[in-house]
């Protein structure tokens, strides 16, 4: 039986809240499609400091997930495709980026703005 | 209120353009764009002035050193200049950002150099100016943080023109921690008595204190009472407040929260010139997908709030207008 353990912005063996976004290239994009491995999800935006200071390591992170066996999932909130899509461009992204230009999945998982990292 | 609307402006951050008006209803205009890398986290101010003729100037930089400066407001002064503010980082590296000033003719020209004011400010919240005296003293309003990541606003006021500033004044000790961006500023008017009055969004220590707050300095800024809550957080979001003062001395808040579908609408609320009285909230808008970064303006008798729709890739601009009563109680 599983139990839920409680750490700040982190609890353990609860299922993550199911979303369903389309990325910056117009694919979908759900939660389920990364079943099976660990997933860390970066809330983020482009215009957002400590999102762009701490990227760096998201990034070095996401380029050994598919070598480590998890995945990395960027999940853009408050933000437009084209300023995500050139910050992308400009950073040299190397993982999936979610729009969720509505915020439901932002608020789904609770967060008061970006940045937030769940995993 | 009667309504208008405007599409095709984009969401986002709070590092918007700025406009101010003189007497005459020229226009002038601040906003900030990218620098040389493309990062707009290392941006400059630019600024473009009406001709008179119906085009604007050739827009320049005001910021001296480069890729450093973002979040401007401009101001006409009541001695018939512009006053232009914003956030500055060439002091980079693990320092908090400064304050920095510059003056302007109504013809454009610049009257200063840039010059820092103060320190220690959040990265990336909007700033908030009022003025007293014919324009002698100035008072301005950002969010702080410290070592610890902890957020409070503060009040500055200046005796000499926003040539220098007294010590920064606490509006309360909210208490927020947060290693992120609010983007969400303070905003501050003053009435005719003096009276300051500055509304602003915080969570506090908890998420149970987060919500829209107000303070009245009735001390020229010497200390500001005990905070109100205007409206609470119906759900974790970030909300945006700003507020305008009337003639009557009567506050107009405006600001974004979460409606029962959990989508963000726009509220308003008014607090009597006896600092005791708020109205009911009112909900403004209706957007499909949500309403955020509410803009107040109070001309004459028209009460104008403005803020912005979006609904996915789709946004656009809401202008409503209502008549109140803005004369001063005989």
């Amino acid at each position: 039986m599983l139990t839920a353990v409680k750490v700040p912005r982190l609890v353990l063996a609860v299922p993550a809240i199911a979303f369903d976004l389309k990325s910056v290239d117009g694919n979908s994009v759900g939660l389920a499609s990364f079943r099976g491995k660990p997933l860390m999800m970066n809330f983020f935006a482009s215009w957002c400091d400590p999102c762009r200071e701490e990227m760096p390591l998201i990034n070095d992170l996401a380029g050994k997930a598919g070598k480590d066996g998890y995945a990395v999932l960027g999940i853009a909130v408050e933000d437009t495709r084209a300023a995500v899509m050139q910050y992308a461009q400009e950073a040299k992204l190397v993982f999936p980026i979610a729009l969720d230009l509505n915020s439901t999945v932002k608020r789904a998982y609770r967060i008061f703005g970006p940045r937030d990292v769940f995993h | 209120m009667a309504g208008k609307q405007h599409r095709g402006s984009r969401p986002g951050e709070e590092n918007g353009p700025k406009v101010a008006f003189s007497a005459d209803k020229r226009a002038y205009v601040v906003w900030s764009i990218p620098g040389e890398k493309g990062d707009k986290t290392r941006a400059n101010i630019r600024f473009a002035m009406d001709d008179g003729k119906g085009r604007f100037t050739a827009a320049r930089t005001l910021n001296e050193v480069k890729d450093a400066a973002r979040f401007p407001i401009i101001e006409t002064t009541p001695d018939g200049n512009l006053l232009v503010a914003w956030i500055d980082r060439r002091i980079d590296g693990p320092k908090p950002r400064q304050l920095y000033l510059m003056r302007l003719s109504l013809d454009g020209k610049s009257l200063t150099k840039n010059y820092q004011v103060g320190e220690g400010l959040c990265e990336c919240c909007k700033l908030g100016i009022a003025f007293a005296d014919g324009g002698k003293t100035v008072y301005m309003v950002d969010r702080e943080v410290d070592g610890n990541k902890i957020r409070n606003h503060v009040l500055r006021k200046s005796t000499d023109s926003a040539t220098s500033f007294g010590a920064p004044v606490e509006i309360n000790n909210d208490g927020w921690q947060v290693p992120s961006c609010p983007h969400s500023g303070p905003s501050i008017g003053r009435d005719s008595r003096g009276q300051l009055h500055v509304s602003w969004f915080t969570l506090g220590r908890s998420e149970q204190e987060a919500g829209i707050y107000y303070s009245v300095s009735k001390d020229d800024g010497k200390s500001f009472a005990p905070r109100q809550l205007v409206q609470a957080n119906t759900a974790p979001e970030t909300l945006y407040a700003t507020l305008a003062v009337g003639n009557d001395d009567r506050v107009y808040l405006a600001w974004s929260n979460l409606d029962g579908d959990n989508k963000a609408q726009i509220y308003l609320r008014t607090l009597a010139a006896d600092g005791l009285t708020w109205s009911p909230v009112q909900q403004l808008s209706r957007a499909k997908g949500n309403a955020g970064r509410p803009v107040l303006a109070l001309v004459k008798n028209q009460l104008q709030v403005a803020w912005t729709e979006t609904d996915g890739e789709d946004s656009r601009v809401v202008l409503r207008s209502a008549t109140v009563d803005n004369e001063k109680s005989k």
